[in-house]
């Protein structure tokens, strides 16, 4: 038996599809995923004064004790910063603020004017984790935005929750971060997920997958400003909305967090290289230009339906 | 490493990796962090170059399942469909969409 849950958590729109023995059992843990994304999302909302993120980020310097969710958050944000050289880099918070974005994104002025300076992204070195005192340690002045990687890690954490718990299988989508595992609904044999263009919003592909994660990265979503000149995905390295002529990147891989680290780190490279990047990393997906031409990158023909 | 000339390039060039293995002693407000650091400054030269890991490098320990392993780097698994002997038929799948991603 199948049980669907769709609702607003993280600033976005989540969809959670349960396969269980019963209609109980599925409906139970499609609850259960609702309840834990809302635990995490009160742990990492930037949004959230109270949240573990928001702690950190106004511990100016010193150590704070987190949970073992936000230990891991940190860790795997720190992992992405290394393996992308900085592409990917969660010590934004800074430079999306002097952007404009600094409350929850509905909430957001729309016609503010343009910074007049940009603030670069301090980087993770120094980012402390001490696992055996469970605490973390953010150097001063530097402060983060959990933003995908937290939402990718979050539909990672609950689908493997779901099936140790039992379940048959598993899809936890955040805002278009996703994993699949186990069993699919209605008896199919895999997996299916739809992919949208960045621009059109027609579909581009129907991916089927037996087990794994996509991940989506597009500038087209959360847009602001005057001339809808900003948008949230930020080059670290100026602090700018990065223009790299890619409109989006959607990233296939066996879990969401890197996924999406992935297709942070892709867009900012560009099209040529950002598919090269994806394929050195033994890794498919699409890059989407600002003409709207798809390019495909690795062995998305294996995943292609 | 050569002199940076734009304020991307020194920023990269000042990216330290630090990893700190520590034996941390309390909890509280101030917690005491002991233990070793490991710096390497393994900065790219220049923003435009090359620099990523590729997923081939090993990774640190996973030694309490907090850390990631190799399988949080690998692909995903695409769906292959049962072989059939010549006198069975395949299995009719219209693959209808669970769920979409449009971008986060």
């Amino acid at each position: 038996m199948d049980a669907e849950l769709e609702f607003r958590v993280m600033g976005t729109t989540a969809h959670v599809l349960v396969v269980a023995a019963g209609a109980d059992a599925a409906r139970a843990g499609a609850a259960r995923a609702r309840d834990r994304l809302a635990e995490l999302e009160a742990r990492w909302s930037r949004f959230l004064p109270t949240s573990e993120v928001s702690v950190l980020n106004g511990a100016a310097g010193a150590p704070v004790v987190v949970s073992a969710d936000t230990r891991m958050l940190v860790e795997r944000a720190v992992e992405g910063w290394e393996r992308t050289a900085g592409r990917f880099d969660p010590t934004v918070l800074d430079s999306l603020v002097a952007l404009g974005y600094d409350r929850d994104y509905d909430a957001i002025d729309r016609d503010s004017p343009a910074p007049v300076t940009t603030i670069p992204a301090p980087g993770c070195a120094g980012i402390v984790v001490d696992r055996l005192a469970g605490a973390v340690r953010l150097p001063r002045g530097v402060h983060v935005d959990p933003g995908g990687i937290g939402k990718g890690l979050a539909a990672d954490l609950v689908v493997e929750e779901l099936l140790r718990s039992g379940v048959d299988g598993a899809c936890v989508n955040v805002g278009g971060d996703l994993r699949v595992e186990g069993a699919p609904p209605g008896g199919a044999p895999a997996w299916v997920v739809d992919v949208e263009h960045p621009i059109t919003g027609e579909s581009v592909v129907h991916l089927q997958i037996a087990g794994g994660a996509v991940a989506s990265t597009w500038r087209t979503r959360r847009v602001w400003g005057p001339d809808a000149e900003r948008h949230h995905l930020v080059d670290p390295a100026t602090g700018a909305s990065a223009r790299s002529g890619l409109a989006g990147t959607v990233v296939i891989t066996a879990r969401a967090w890197w996924a999406e680290v992935l297709a942070k780190a892709a867009f900012l490279h560009g099209p040529e290289a950002g598919a090269a990047r994806l394929e050195d990393h033994g890794v498919s997906g699409y890059l989407i230009d600002d003409t709207g031409h798809v390019r495909a990158a690795g062995s998305v023909e294996a995943f292609a339906a | 490493m050569a002199e940076p000339s734009t304020p991307g390039e020194a920023r990269r060039q000042g990216l330290r990796r630090t990893r700190w293995v520590a034996a941390g002693a309390s909890v509280g407000a101030a917690v005491l962090l002991t233990g070793t650091i490991a710096v390497v400054n393994a900065a790219p030269s220049n923003a435009n170059s090359s620099s990523e890991t590729s997923s081939n490098t090993p990774t640190r320990e996973s030694d309490d399942g907090s850390r990631s392993s190799d399988d949080d780097y690998g692909s995903a698994r695409p769906y292959t469909p049962t072989q059939q002997t010549p006198t069975q038929q395949a299995p009719t799948f219209t693959p209808q969409p669970q769920t979409r991603t449009r971008g986060s």
